[in-house]
């Protein structure tokens, strides 16, 4: 295996890590609906909604990563011979879903905690705390495209 | 939405008032700020009749009790979804029969939930009496025996941690013919019985406070332990027969259920008839109610006012005055009330900005979900929703609204040659050795992402300019017409000139003489834009106010920020095709034959309805936002109430006209 095509898989696993974040956001959302839940447990779907939120990152972060993945041939294919500025590249562009994915999918889980919280008191309200939800994956739908124009612009 | 006000005679106030709520159309106001002017007090007071609302209140709990009791025990298939169901008059007379009828026998059901708590509370206790015993079935001596004619008779308990040989060996100290059992221990306590001398009582009872004893509580029972857990289980036994008797009572009433969900409803009517009354005022024969009042139901409100001899009078709210908000859209719109319902009503000076964003909001839905085979799931399971449920108010509007898009999402499947990802592809390459592929009508955005972005972008700025362009028509038609031409048209010149001067040299290439063209027009639109932004201000403004066009001009940057996040539009249709892609590959990777087949075939459904709610959601979430966010960004500020007429509130039944069946 050549230098250039073990630095692409490590960007498919810098991609991946986007998953930490939506794990770590998923988990901070569920703590908060469980409690709404043990008052009121009609509230099931709605908490559902807002947990699945940060869960995203996760995805564009697998997304990029079978990508990469894919175009150096290692799914179902046979292994492209990658010189390391081309290996380099491709690091390079699993880097931005990766690292975003992480940090916004955590602030992405707090801010929809507190919109569990919200509608807790206030039931009507849950496209209000969507939408703030929706504020944070904004820099992580961003982060995504840059990655993926990154990873378009280069033919191997 | 017009004001009413209306005087009618206290005789007709009942035969009214059951009217209006069957029409359902009026809204009452609050009168108390009313009688604060000394005009009104004079000669009207406030009507109401809080103690029968009370009253009916406590009677709606009973009768909510008996329906939950009813639906835990009844073993019946309950439906998916709770909707009212739609009936006639007719037919709900005859569900409910007799209304004093309903009555006792909803006593009849409350007198049995009470005795089922009853005996749940009985069984409580006697199962922590059972608890407090169980530690003790070692102990056969009588529980009564306290005292011989010599010896004490004593249980109690020591911590756990306590030694229990020195307690022994200090007791035997002091008195040798003591006995002390240990009858058992767990983790937090030892169960000691002691027999002690009279006579050592004293020195003993020392000994044992320095090892934390206490003595143990039997309260009055008497014989022994295993007597007492033998009495308590016959006890136990009796009780959960009698509740088993009850549940048994339920589930016959169950057989009732419809006719005392009939019975909560009119209740219910009743409840909000008697509410009606705190809107009031009254003098000793007249009443007196204002309100709000629909602009199409003024001729029919008018038949019933003068049926009932009311004198009134519908006028047109003044300008400026707060209004209750009803949006009214026609038929394909409606559903996209939803989005503004969610965000806020739009307040009396606003207009409904419904009809202009329900497009966008179809089109965005569809390029960020743009599958044909998700489109026809989405459009499928919703209209059959609709079909099967008689779904009403917000939910129902929400499932037209998605029905509605999944065709959004079909079309743009189509455009961008999507149909569960590459699902063709991948089948006909891995099962019948040849590839086929689906072509776009338009383009596949996997390989030309370059282009969705900048139509994204377009798309965008034609649905900002048009949000600007809202804000310039309220401007216009409440008389601002200075400030329409400082906070929009000089906008639309510097962003257009912008526009223009950056890319005009694109838009026709091969064609210097026409670019150059569009570019000088740019420069100076460009020019015109801005001048006109700083320019106004320092002539309209005051003092320091005369610079801020400086500062708005540099608002401009918020608006690349603004059409940037329009890229949503082709990031998230890039997410749902593309792990739609991912799945079909994993399945892929199986191989030929039939087992390959077969694991395909649950990795893709499995992978497809992952792929399908949660790009869903996000679908749903993000096109909200763009409304929210972006477009309302810049005209709308909502804040609006909504008109929440008086009508027949029922939980259960809808009765509906004959004719309507």
């Amino acid at each position: 295996m050549s230098l250039g095509l073990a630095l692409a898989v490590i960007g498919a696993a810098i991609a991946a890590l986007a998953g930490v974040g939506s794990g770590i956001g998923v988990g901070i959302a569920g703590e908060a609906a469980a409690g709404v839940i043990a008052e009121d447990p009609k509230k099931f779907g709605q908490t559902l909604v807002l947990q699945a939120l940060p869960g995203t990152q996760g995805i564009y972060g697998l997304l990029m990563a079978f990508l990469i993945l894919t175009k150096i041939g290692m799914l179902g294919g046979t292994p492209v011979d990658l010189t390391w500025t081309q290996g380099l590249y491709l690091l390079a562009c699993g880097i931005p879903v990766g690292v975003v994915g992480i940090w916004s999918a955590i602030a992405q889980g707090k801010t929809v905690a507190a919109g569990i919280m919200l509608i807790a008191k206030r039931p009507g309200e849950l496209a209000k705390g969507m939408i703030y939800g929706a504020m944070v994956e904004t820099y992580a739908v961003l982060a995504l495209l840059i990655s993926f124009l990154m990873y378009n612009a280069i033919q191997l | 939405m017009n004001r009413l006000s209306v005087i009618g005679l206290q005789e007709e106030k009942d035969s009214l008032f059951e009217e209006l709520m069957e029409f359902g159309a009026v809204e009452l106001n609050d009168q108390s700020e009313k009688l604060l002017t000394k005009e009104w007090a004079q000669i009207a007071g406030r009507d109401g009749n809080e103690d029968e609302v009370s009253i009916l209140d406590g009677h709606l709990s009973q009768v909510q009790a008996v329906l939950d009791m009813i639906d835990r025990f009844d073993t019946a298939k309950r439906p998916l979804l709770a909707v009212r169901k739609e009936v006639s008059r007719q037919k709900y007379e005859e569900l409910l029969g007799s209304a004093k009828e309903a009555e006792s026998e909803v006593g009849r059901l409350y007198a049995l939930c009470e005795r089922w708590n009853d005996a749940q509370t009985e069984q409580n206790m006697i199962q922590s009496a059972q608890a407090s015993l169980m530690p003790w079935t070692a102990y056969d001596l009588p529980l009564e025996l306290r005292e011989t004619r010599n010896v004490y008779v004593r249980c109690g308990v020591i911590p756990a941690v306590a030694d229990e040989e020195a307690l022994r060996q200090q007791i035997s100290e002091v008195s040798k013919e003591s006995v002390l059992t240990v009858l058992g221990r767990d983790q937090e306590q030892q169960y000691l019985n002691l027999l002690y001398m009279k006579a050592d009582a004293g020195s003993i009872m020392d000994i044992l406070k320095t090892f934390g004893y206490a003595e143990a509580q039997f309260k009055d029972m008497t014989g022994t332990v295993s007597e007492n857990l033998k009495k308590l289980d016959e006890q136990l036994e009796d009780v959960k027969k009698r509740q088993k008797e009850l549940e048994e009572d339920f589930r016959r009433a169950a057989a009732e259920k419809e006719r005392i969900q009939c019975y909560y409803d009119t209740v219910i009517v009743r409840r909000d008839k008697a509410k009606v009354s705190e809107r009031l005022l009254k003098t000793k024969q007249a009443f007196y109610f204002d309100g709000w009042l629909p602009q199409n139901c003024k001729e029919q409100a008018k038949k019933i006012l003068d049926a009932h001899d009311c004198w009134y009078e519908i006028t047109v709210p003044d300008k400026g005055e707060e209004t209750p908000i009803l949006l009214q859209n026609a038929s394909l719109v409606t559903p996209f009330e939803t989005v503004t319902d969610l965000y806020s009503m739009p307040s009396s000076q606003e207009i409904d900005p419904t009809p202009i964003f329900s497009f966008f909001y179809f089109l965005f839905f569809g390029m960020m979900f743009a599958d044909m085979g998700y489109g026809i799931i989405l459009s499928g399971v919703c209209f059959a929703g609709l079909k099967l449920f008689k779904l009403e108010g917000l939910a129902y509007k929400l499932v037209k609204m998605l029905a509605f898009c999944g065709i959004s999402t079909f079309i743009w499947g189509l455009l961008f040659g999507s149909f569960f990802g590459n699902i063709i592809t991948v089948v006909s390459e891995s099962f019948f050795g040849h590839g086929i592929t689906i072509s776009p009508l338009w383009f596949d955005p996997i390989s030309d992402p370059m282009k969705l972005l900048v139509f994204s972008c377009i798309i965008g700025g034609i649905h900002l300019f048009i949000g600007l362009g809202i804000k310039a028509y309220l401007l216009i038609r409440d008389g601002q017409v200075l400030d329409a031409v400082e906070d929009v048209f000089v906008w639309y010149a510097l962003l257009i000139g912008i526009v223009l001067l950056l890319f005009g040299g694109s838009i026709v290439p091969g064609r210097p003489d026409i670019t150059g063209v569009l570019t000088e027009i740019g420069k100076w639109l460009a020019i015109i834009g801005a001048a006109g932004i700083v320019g106004l201000r320092a002539v309209r403004g005051k003092g320091i106010g005369r610079a801020v066009g400086l500062w708005n001009l540099y608002g401009a940057t918020s608006w690349l920020g603004d059409v940037l996040s329009y890229s949503r539009l082709l990031a998230l249709g890039l997410a749902s095709a593309v792990i739609a892609q991912v799945f079909n590959a994993l399945g892929g990777m199986l191989g030929h034959g039939i087992i390959a087949a077969i694991g395909f075939v649950i990795i893709a459904v499995i992978g497809h309805a992952f792929n399908f709610f949660i790009n869903a959601l996000g679908t749903f979430v993000h096109a909200s936002r763009l409304q929210y966010v972006e477009f309302f960004g810049k005209f709308y500020e909502g804040g609006g109430t909504p008109f929440d007429p008086l009508k027949k509130n029922t939980k259960y039944v809808k009765i509906v006209k004959e004719e309507k069946l």
